[in-house]
């Protein structure tokens, strides 16, 4: 019964949108038929796979970039109370200054180029993630530790046995908040810059003010991500908390 | 590997925010011998974990020095109070990584065997009971054939009965495996239950007080002969 919830409210959701549509009777409003018919023809004509991909693939680099910086710098802020006492103003500037800003900046500094996009993004994420490592790292507990170097578990062992799997929930919250937050900044570089890409798509659709377009795109956009979340994050969670009661 | 030779000289904490600098041995010496079963009692406070501690190298902040006689570092059993068990690996995985690599697997069954946990060696920790955690903690501290056995009171907040039969597995498991051992407890009928020989600690600054051996072969050890024991270091006059 539980598991019928999630699929049954997203029904409702479309019907909501189907009446909606039905009662404005309006192009600017265009019930689900119509989207999910243009979506398939988009799908067809290997348009929407073209710039999905390329934005996906942008959101892989940057994703895996900012994830692999931010965690290296978290753990090392977290270790070193000087070096977090140097750094964590930075920090804090860079958490505040506004994605478009950064987006800006690296246009003009670095050119309209795929690097400048990728630097953006990355830019904009790290932080967060940053910040989410540091404070799993401070949380460590010190008496497993202490155990691993009375049984002499050396750094591989210790890193992999005792800290990993403490820091995991934290790079997985990183991960997710990560994940949407990437998908929301990359879509702005690729409107602002670029001239393909999903970002890119719907500009051109808001100028022609083709909504339907536009809501079949963003319909193929939260596709992925679901497919995203039940394959890989749901099932590495589920993995990771096995030994819990 | 004959003896170990531990003298502390001195052992200080510094001020840390509102605590002032404390004392916490000064003057320690104490020398095992191989395969001896000695027990540190002393009043809870007194610096007897930190002792250990030293002893561990988990500490290295003092004066004096610790002698192993040995050629290579030494190998440690340390049972902590708690099991400090990796929640997230199964019994028998805790008790592998604990194990050097020139030790085979083996063991692990055959501790297993003697700590009756063959069939919870696939389960995780959570789900054991905090005497099962401290038989696996028990295990793996002997997995490895330590040159030297720490033990910090392991056995306290147990109930009498699961106690006791911890008590009996460990020196069933120290008559098995002879090993040298450091049992540290503020129950003095536990170290008269336990003990070779047992060592009293001052309040700290600690150092040692005075120290008596207990000849009595372990399975002689009954109930009456623990409590009689235990009258007779009471009425003694010390120092």
């Amino acid at each position: 019964m539980r598991r019928l919830i999630p699929p049954a409210s997203l029904l409702i959701l479309l019907l909501l949108w189907q009446v909606l549509a039905w009662w404005f009777h309006s192009p600017l409003l265009p019930g689900p038929s119509e989207v999910f018919l243009l979506l398939a023809q988009a799908i067809e004509s290997g348009e929407l796979p073209y710039h999905l991909g390329i934005t996906l693939s942008r959101l892989g680099i940057s994703f895996v970039l900012a994830m692999l910086l931010g965690c290296a710098l978290g753990i090392l802020m977290g270790q070193h109370r000087r070096l977090d006492q140097w750094l964590d103003p930075w920090l804090t500037v860079f958490l505040n200054i506004p994605a478009l800003v950064t987006i800006i900046l690296c246009y003009v500094w670095f050119g309209l180029t795929e690097i400048a996009a990728i630097i953006a993004v990355v830019v904009n994420k790290l932080p967060n993630v940053a910040v989410a490592l540091r404070e799993g790292t401070r949380q460590l507990d010190r008496s497993l530790l202490e155990m691993a170097q009375v049984y002499r578990f050396g750094r591989w062992k210790t890193l992999r046995h005792v800290i990993w799997p403490q820091l995991y929930p934290f790079v997985m919250t990183a991960a997710r908040t990560g994940l949407a937050l990437i998908w929301k900044i990359i879509l702005v570089v690729e409107l602002l810059g670029q001239s393909n890409g999903m970002g890119y798509q719907l500009h051109l659709f808001f100028q022609l003010f083709d909504v339907a377009a536009i809501l079949a795109y963003t319909l193929a956009f939260v596709i992925v991500i679901q497919i995203l979340e039940w394959t890989i994050l749901q099932p590495l969670d589920h993995y990771a908390n096995r030994w819990r009661r | 590997m004959s003896h170990i030779e531990i003298e502390i000289r001195s052992k200080h904490f510094s001020a840390q925010g509102n605590a002032k600098p404390h004392l916490a041995i000064s003057g320690l010496s104490l020398t095992l011998r191989q395969n001896e079963f000695v027990c540190l009692v002393g009043p809870s406070g007194c610096g007897k974990t930190t002792l250990l501690n030293l002893i561990a190298g988990l500490d290295t902040q003092f004066e004096g020095r610790i002698n192993f006689h040995l050629p290579e570092p030494p190998l440690l059993g340390y049972m902590f109070q708690e099991p400090r068990l990796l929640p997230w690996r199964t019994v028998r995985q805790n008790l592998e990584l604990a194990l050097p690599p020139q030790v085979p697997t083996t063991v692990i069954d055959e501790l297993l065997e003697l700590t009756e946990l063959v069939p919870f060696q696939h389960t995780y920790p959570q789900r054991l009971s905090l005497g099962m955690s401290r038989r696996v903690a028990l295990a793996r501290a002997f997995a490895l054939e330590p040159h030297l056995l720490l033990m910090d009171e392991p056995f306290v907040s147990l109930d009498t009965a699961t106690a006791d039969r911890m008590r009996r597995l460990l020196i069933r498991l120290w008559k098995h495996r002879p090993h040298t051992i450091l049992f540290v407890t503020h129950d003095l009928r536990e170290a008269i239950a336990l003990a070779e020989r047992i060592v009293f600690l001052t309040p700290s600054p600690s150092r040692v007080s005075h120290e008596i051996c207990l000849p009595l072969p372990h399975e002689k050890r009954q109930t009456d002969y623990v409590e009689s024991t235990y009258r007779d270091m009471r009425q003694m006059p010390h120092e």
